[in-house]
This record gives structure tokens, C-alpha cells and sequence, in this order.
């Protein structure tokens, strides 16, 4: 890209479990929005558009875009929503600010409203063939688990381990909803949920809300000291209906990886990477998408984890920020994982030995609505200068 | 560097009613698809296309996300699928960020589907009255009659606008949908029968209402590059933009469409267009009740606010006339939800392309504009224009 | 955040009616009557038909039958009963715990998700064991059957 695009600011409220913001949507959008701009002087007549990452479904009403954009600024401005993830959004913001159709753009989400997610991701899956089966997230992530378990040396331990690494760094982080740092232990004695994948380590879900600005090079320049460049950034989605293996085979988190890295110059992930924010619906998810990611050959996942590469003090620290086991709003998890990775890339507030984090990788999905098939996925790379 | 970006292909399926309706999802939308692959020939084909932006209200469409178990849309090769939900400007929402996302030189080759969002209703308004927790009922552009009724009953409180002025517009609309093979209601309804059907919510009759149709609509959108390759005709995005009003109407006055007018001066602006009604060819707005049309003219700046009874009668905005307005019968005559927010786009393209049945083509058509609207009371328009070479 | 504030509750319950198309209703009619119906797409087979190929759109071709043998290539036990199902439509849901499986009906080159049992052991820590990829499986067919994905009550093992 001969532009650049960089974040300049953002906001974010501690989250909690469902339904204990005590408020809605709009409400927890204006504040994180207002905080936003406020940090880099922007009034609202200066932003140029709003992107919004929340489904309808997930905000439990229809046009939910209606009641979002003007709580984050879009009053006679552009808006969109777009309903795949937060770093889709970033891709729309991104493509207004190239285009030059923007300088400014806000993207927002929010999760406060509780819902039946048993229910709501079985009524995602299609109405022919899995929907009847009663077929949802938690039952798909144990389809997937399962076969990661036999594909690869990677045992149920191993997946114990990983739910602990993220749980630690939960427990360490003020944004994060679960902040209980449990043991292997614990975690490998609570309760079988859909073998291989017991309860503590399914994700569940959080409320809370976040906003983050980008802006043009320009822009971002006068605005702030410490913009965080966007340096690659791509999406893809899979196929709903296929053979196993296509529908195991995490094909659209490889592409998005791929395009991401080429924009980005990468070609070495695991080195070139300081750390990354993955979204990690079930334990298994993460060291599956060590694989996906490019860090390690294929069926060798858990031995990055053995080695202690991707715990907090180790060369390539993944999810920081506790991933999704400790923090996932339905919407703006993914949300969550881009502003922590601005944070860490700014070094304010999640550690004072992390002070070198130079490059991360974001990643975001909606694979989290129906596990099985017709996920999108998008990777980001952030940089900070100098 | 922004590139210039082309509408090089339009896919359109028959409209039918959404009872009569036996195809399944994404059947409806492996055709549309392929019609459009086909309208630019050339061995363009669905590996071909880099992105799929599919606009939607899911929530309408009876199952959430329902995109994601449509595996039409090149998924298999892990082509990107940008599921954007706005309400009933998706089309036109959708489509803006497709050509901003081509401009900015992300993709090169994208496609553009506006779903048939009703096809899985049983009761549309059902549907309609529980989209909202508080009790204010979200009207989504089709049924939620009195949302029509709101802003007609103003304008005709306003400018005295009469019930023959209402019909005329309609009946320019059904005189043309029959010429059109892609239309849903193709009865040609005349002046005298739009004033003899009942009226259903005042000042609006029957057939001043658009039907719930079943059928989609898709575009394929090229950078420069691809699109002086694969098309003789492409048709550029000249300027295109969307404005947002608030949400929770207060003591919204429901006089005209003030935020359309808005729109327009900062896209005629970029556009270069000073004097609308000249250098405009042909447009294409949003009329799911037919006198939304006379609103449209006036906040587009086709005429003075209250004249625009005027235009009609004198044919300025028929086939022959110096800006022909929805010669494809409108949103009025085929309204299948979201498409229909595309098929504005669509129309206007295929006008300026020479591609409409002979009896509504009008000649020459260089400039053209296509609008849409939606949302939350009307929270929501999209404003684009098209010139060809 | 100060005061302590009310909280809204509402349930969403609306009809949908989809159509189904030509193919998948054929699909059901076969069901119906203990036949498991696919099609050919170009160089593929697809157990259940698929309407057209992902990949090019061309519409499938012709009809094959089969008598729902597969093979087993993934499954998950099921210990805990969902809080809410949107497509209850069946009485013979199974009770937890129960296993869940990916089958390859054997030709297709494409899976089906359905119900797994009949396995010669109760105690479902045992299942992991006893199910293994690869395992062949059949189709058990329920005794009222109406042109649904559950008129298989569940895949069985072969042997």
C-alpha cells in the first residue's frame, strides 16, 4: 500500500459478565465513542464516517445499526455495519480512508444484552440438515477439538495448559471480564461439556463496550505521537457444506494469514512477530490456529505451547489480553483484542516488561455464531514506529 | 492513489411473490450470480471475483447470517464475504463500500448481492413490530404502512399535493414495469384504476404500494484496469455517499427528506453537478410508496419543494423526457427487501449501458443516478451517480 | 456507573417458512422412503445432493442413490442438554449424553453431521474408545418418517 492507515485513539470499558453494564448499546457506544475522540481532540463534526461490527442478532433487535451510529457520532455523517467481525470493519474504515471518500473514521461495538447463546448459535446453523440436530458452538467446537486431538500429538493436557496461559493472563488484566487465573487442574476437572472440551474451556460471554479511531497518514500525524499503523490486513470466509477435512482444514484463517503477512512484508510470522491476539472460542482453537497462523508446521502446535513460546515471558506471548476464554462479547471481541494490541504496542497498561512490543498480530472471526463452516476471518498486523 | 471504479456487470433473477416463491436461498442466488457472470462474458467466472459483498437484513430473512450457509459465493476458494446489514439501504451501503474497497486498491474484482429478504416471512408484519424492544415499531421500507402515511399526508398538508398527483406518479411506474422482464408487478395500472383502488393508509392506495416480492439482484464492480478489459461499456462511479439522521425520531418533522438533500449537495458536489435536472440522464430512486417519488425530487433538487406533480404531468420525468425517473417501475412495482436496494444501482447502470427492453430505453443516458433508503423511519440514504464514457 | 438501573427482558418469536427448492425437497421425499439420495457435480458426489457446484455454479447433475453407509470421521459426546434449540421439531431428540458424529456417506465428497448410537456400551466415557475414525456406520430409520433430516433417527455401527 502506498497510504498508510493508522489507530489514533480508542476507549474501552472493563467488561463484565452478560448483562451487568447496566445500559444499553447506545449508551455504552456514546461514552466509549465521546472518550475516543476526546483523547485526540477530534470533535464530532470531524468524523467522517462510523463503522459499526455487531450483528443484529446479537444486539436482539433488527437495524440495530439505527440505534448504534449516531450514539458514535454519525449524525449527517456515512455509516455502515457490517456484520462479520471488527477487523471486517477495519477493512471498511481502511478502503473509505484509501479511497478518499474519509480522513476520519470510528469503529464501534458492544455487547450488553444477554442472550441464549445455546440457542441462538443453533438457530444460526441452516434450517435443512443442522439445524434440526439441535447442532450449536459448543457441541461444533467439540467436533473440532476432537479431531485435532487425533490429528495431532496434542493431548488434553495440552489443551488444559493453554485455557490456564490465557486464564493467567486474564487474571492479570483490569479489562478483561474472568479474571480467576485457574489451574490445569481445575480446568481439567470441570465438567465434560462435548468430549473432548469441558466447561472451563468454552469461552462464554461478556458485556462491555470499545471505540478506536483511524485515521488517513495525515491525519494521524497531527493527531497523535503514537499512532499504531495498520500494515496488512485480509479476509476470508469457508465453505459451509464440504468433506471433513475441508471444513477442519481452518483453509480462510491460512488465506487471511497469508495476503496479510504479504501486505505486511512478513515471512517469517514467528519471528517477525512481537505477539499476537487470537480469537480462542475453545482451548483447542488457539494451538489449532498456531498451525493456521504460519508459527509452526501443521500438527505441532502444542509443542510451541511445551516450550513456553507463547506464555507471557516467552518470544511470541499470545492473548495477553486472557483471549476469549476470559473476555468474549459476542460482538466486539474482536474489538477488545485490536485496542489491548494497541495498548501493548503503546505500552500503556498491561505490564511494564512488555515494553518492547514492536509488531502483533490481531485476529478476528465469526466462527464463534456456528463453529462448523461459513466463518469469516480477518488478520491484522499492527506496528507501532520507531 | 484512489482508482476509478466501473459497474461492468448486472445479475438479476424473476420476481415472483414470496407465496409463490419454491427456490431455495441460495439456488435464487447461485443464478443471479451466474447472470451476472454471463452479462460480461468473456470467461469472467466465480473464481474470478475476489470479494462478495452480500447485503442484508438476516434478521428478516428468517435464520441469522443466512450467507453463511449459501456456499455460492466462491467460499470454497476462501473468497472474502462482507456481510453488511443496514437496514434497507444495504444494497446501496453495500455497494459503496465495495467501490471504496476497489478504490482503494484492496481487490480488483468485486460482487455486490442484494438478497430477496422476505422470502422466508410468513407475516411481514410480524415481523416488522417485534424488531424493537421499545415499543416504537421499526419500519424496514416495505408494510409498515404508516410510515408512508407520515411523511405523504405532511407533504400533501404542505403543498396540496392530490390524490390524482399521487396516482399519476404510480401509474408511470406500472406503465413501464410491464416492458420490464424483471419486474414483479407488471399489470400496468392506470391512473384510473390506481384512484379506484382502496385506500389503505391516507393518502395511499393500493397500488401506490409496493408488493413483497421474491428475486435478487447483483453487481460486479471493476478497477480501471479489469474493467476496460472485460466490458466495452463500463459505467463509472462518479461520486457516491450515505447520510445518517438520528434514531429515535422525537418530534422528527416528517416534512420531505431534508438528509437527502444534504446528501445530495456533497454528492453533486463531487460529482461536478450544478444543475441536476440538465445534466442528469436518468435516475433511479427509492419508491416503495409512490409518492415518496414527489419527495425525492424536491430533496435531489429536480424542482422546487411541492412542484415536483408538475414534472409528471409535463412527461420531464418519463421515457422522452429531460430526466426519466424509475423507467424500471421502481421499488413501487418490485420490492424483494434488499435487492431492491441494488436494483436502483442496477437499473440505472443497464440504462446507461443501452441494456433495457427497447420500450423503456432512453437514448443516450450518459449520467444517471440511483438512490436508496431505509432504516429506522427512513433513517437512511444512499446517494449515488454513474456516467459511462 | 452510579444508580442501580432496571433491565429489560423480551423474547423474540417469530414464523419462518423457508423454501426448500427442488433439490433438497426431493432429497426429503427420499427419506421418506429409506432412500439416501445424492447427486453428481461435475467430478464430484455430493451425499445429500447439493442443488449446483460451489465452485463453478454449474447445476448438478444426475441422481444417485444409496443406502446411507459411511464412515465415521469425526464425533463429539454430548454431555450437557442445550439451554434452547430453535428447530425443535422432533420428539425423538436424544438424551444427554449422547454422541454427535461427522459421516461420510460412502462415495460423497462431502460429510454429513447426524446423531451416532447403537454402540455396545452405556457408560459414555467408554464411547471415545469404542468409536473410532473410520468406524463404518448406517443409517437406522425412524418410524414415522415426514421428509426431515431426522426421519434418520440416528448412524449405527456396521459390524
Amino acid at each position: 500500500m502506498d497510504q498508510n492507515v493508522a489507530i489514533v485513539s480508542y476507549d474501552l470499558l472493563e467488561y463484565k459478565g452478560p448483562n451487568e453494564l447496566g445500559m444499553w448499546n447506545d449508551e455504552a457506544t456514546f461514552l466509549v465513542a465521546k472518550q475516543a475522540f476526546e483523547k485526540v481532540g477530534l470533535k464530532k463534526e470531524d468524523i467522517d464516517a462510523v463503522v459499526i461490527a455487531t450483528m443484529d442478532g446479537q444486539d436482539g433487535i433488527t437495524i440495530s445499526n439505527g440505534m448504534l451510529v449516531p450514539a458514535a457520532g454519525a449524525y449527517e455523517r456515512d455509516s455502515i455495519r457490517i456484520e462479520n467481525s471488527t477487523l471486517h470493519c477495519v477493512m471498511s474504515g481502511m478502503a473509505g480512508i484509501l479511497s478518499g471518500a474519509a480522513e476520519v473514521v470510528v469503529v464501534a461495538s458492544s455487547d450488553t444484552i444477554e442472550f441464549d447463546y445455546d440457542y441462538i448459535t443453533n438457530a444460526n446453523q441452516d434450517p435443512v440438515f443442522r439445524g434440526p440436530l439441535g447442532l450449536n458452538a459448543w457441541q461444533g467446537y467439540g467436533l473440532l477439538a476432537m479431531d485435532y486431538l487425533r490429528k495431532s500429538k496434542v493431548t488434553e493436557t495440552d489443551f488444559a495448559r493453554v485455557a490456564a496461559k490465557n486464564y493467567l493472563c486474564g487474571s492479570r488484566n483490569r479489562y478483561a471480564h474472568i479474571r480467576k487465573a485457574y489451574s490445569d487442574e481445575e480446568i481439567l476437572a470441570s465438567r465434560m461439556v462435548g468430549w473432548p472440551l469441558r466447561r472451563l474451556e468454552l469461552c462464554g460471554m461478556s458485556s462491555g463496550a470499545g471505540a478506536f479511531v483511524l485515521a488517513s497518514e495525515k491525519k494521524a500525524r497531527e493527531l497523535t505521537d503514537s499512532p499504531i499503523w495498520i500494515k496488512g490486513i485480509a479476509a476470508a470466509t469457508n465453505s459451509y457444506l464440504g468433506s471433513w477435512e475441508e471444513l477442519s482444514s481452518q483453509k480462510a484463517l491460512k488465506t487471511a494469514a497469508k495476503k496479510s503477512y504479504q501486505m505486511a512484508c512478513i515471512t517469517d510470522p514467528g519471528k517477525d512477530l512481537d505477539f499476537m491476539e487470537i480469537f480462542n472460542p475453545f482451548s483447542a482453537y488457539e494451538l489449532m490456529a498456531y498451525e493456521a497462523l504460519g508459527i509452526c508446521p501443521e500438527g505441532q502446535g502444542c509443542d510451541l505451547l511445551r516450550e513456553g513460546l507463547t506464555y507471557p515471558d516467552g518470544d511470541l506471548p499470545v492473548n495477553l489480553s486472557g483471549g476469549s476464554l476470559c473476555t468474549n462479547g459476542p460482538n466486539s471481541s474482536g474489538l477488545f483484542r485490536v485496542i489491548q494490541s494497541v495498548m501493548l504496542l503503546r505500552n500503556e497498561g498491561l505490564g511494564e516488561e512488555l515494553s518492547n512490543l514492536r509488531r502483533g498480530l490481531v485476529h478476528d472471526s465469526d466462527v464463534g455464531i456456528g463453529a462448523i463452516g461459513g466463518d469469516s476471518h480477518a488478520v491484522m498486523i499492527l506496528e507501532r514506529e520507531g | 492513489m484512489p482508482r476509478k471504479v466501473a459497474v461492468i456487470g448486472v445479475g438479476n433473477t424473476t420476481y415472483t411473490s414470496v407465496r409463490k416463491e419454491n427456490r431455495e436461498r441460495s439456488e435464487i442466488a447461485s443464478a443471479c450470480i451466474q447472470s451476472a457472470l454471463d452479462f460480461v462474458g468473456r470467461g469472467l467466472s466465480l473464481a474470478d471475483i475476489e470479494a462478495v459483498y452480500y447485503a442484508t437484513v438476516d434478521g428478516f430473512e428468517g435464520v441469522q447470517r443466512p450467507e453463511r450457509s449459501m456456499d455460492c459465493f466462491g467460499q470454497s476458494a476462501g473468497t472474502p464475504v462482507f456481510t453488511v446489514n443496514t437496514g434497507g439501504t444495504a444494497g446501496g451501503s453495500a455497494i459503496k463500500d465495495a467501490y471504496h474497497i476497489v478504490a482503494a486498491g484492496l481487490y480488483d474484482i468485486v460482487l455486490v448481492y442484494g438478497c430477496c429478504t422476505l422470502i422466508a416471512t410468513v407475516d411481514a408484519q410480524q415481523i416488522l413490530n417485534t424488531a424493537t424492544p421499545p415499543l416504537i415499531e421499526k419500519p424496514f421500507g416495505i408494510g409498515a404502512i404508516h410510515l408512508g402515511g407520515y411523511y405523504l399526508n405532511r407533504y400533501q398538508n404542505e403543498y396540496g399535493t392530490t390524490a390524482e398527483d399521487f396516482a399519476l406518479v404510480a401509474a408511470k411506474s406500472h406503465k413501464h414495469a410491464v416492458h420490464n422482464r424483471y419486474a414483479h408487478n407488471r399489470r400496468g395500472y392506470t391512473v384510473e384504476q390506481i384512484l379506484e383502488s382502496p385506500v389503505i393508509c391516507h393518502p395511499i392506495r393500493l397500488h401506490e404500494i409496493c408488493p413483497v416480492s421474491s428475486g435478487s439482484c447483483c453487481l460486479i464492480l471493476a478497477s480501471e484496469e479489469k474493467a476496460r478489459e472485460l466490458s466495452d461499456t463500463p459505467v463509472w462511479i462518479k461520486a457516491m455517499g450515505c447520510i445518517s439522521d438520528t434514531y429515535m425520531v422525537g418530534y422528527r418533522d416528517f416534512l420531505g427528506f431534508p438528509m437527502l438533500q444534504k446528501l445530495a449537495q456533497k454528492v453533486y458536489q463531487e460529482a461536478g453537478i450544478t444543475k441536476p435536472l440538465e445534466e442528469i440522464d436518468y435516475a433511479e430512486v427509492f419508491n416503495p410508496f409512490a409518492g415518496f417519488e414527489y419527495l425525492q425530487y424536491d430533496a435531489l433538487g429536480f424542482c422546487e419543494a411541492g412542484k415536483g406533480p408538475k414534472l409528471v404531468r409535463e412527461g420531464v420525468t418519463d421515457l422522452g423526457g429531460k430526466l426519466p425517473v424509475n423507467l424500471s417501475g421502481g421499488t413501487l412495482c418490485t420490492n424483494s427487501g434488499i435487492a431492491a436496494s441494488v436494483t436502483r444501482h442496477a437499473e440505472t447502470c443497464l440504462q446507461l449501458m443501452g441494456r433495457v427492453e427497447d420500450q423503456r430505453q432512453v437514448k443516450n443516458a450518459r449520467v444517471g443516478l440511483s438512490h436508496s433508503w431505509g432504516g429506522p423511519m427512513g433513517q437512511f440514504n444512499t446517494l449515488a451517480i454513474f456516467e459511462r464514457d | 456507573m452510579t444508580g442501580k438501573t432496571i433491565k429489560k427482558e423480551w423474547t423474540l418469536d417469530l414464523d419462518f417458512s423457508n423454501p426448500m427448492g427442488e433439490t433438497y425437497t426431493r432429497f426429503m421425499e427420499g427419506l421418506k422412503e429409506k432412500t439416501f439420495l445424492g447427486n453428481r457435480c461435475g467430478e464430484r458426489t455430493f451425499f445429500p445432493p447439493r442443488p449446483f457446484c460451489d465452485r463453478t455454479l454449474e447445476a448438478a447433475g444426475e441422481w444417485l442413490q444409496s443406502d446411507g453407509t459411511g464412515k465415521v470421521e469425526a464425533f463429539t459426546v454430548i454431555h450437557e442438554k442445550s439451554k434452547g434449540v430453535a428447530y425443535p421439531d422432533t420428539e425423538d431428540f436424544p438424551e444427554v449424553p449422547y454422541v454427535l458424529g461427522v459421516i461420510r456417506i460412502n462415495g460423497s465428497d462431502q460429510c454429513l453431521i447426524h446423531f451416532l448410537a447403537g454402540f455396545d456400551s452405556d457408560d459414555p466415557k467408554a464411547w471415545p474408545e469404542k468409536i473410532h475414525v473410520g468406524l463404518e456406520v448406517r443409517p437406522v430409520w425412524s418410524e414415522k418418517r415426514g421428509g426431515h433430516i431426522l426421519d434418520i433417527q440416528y448412524f449405527e455401527p456396521c459390524e
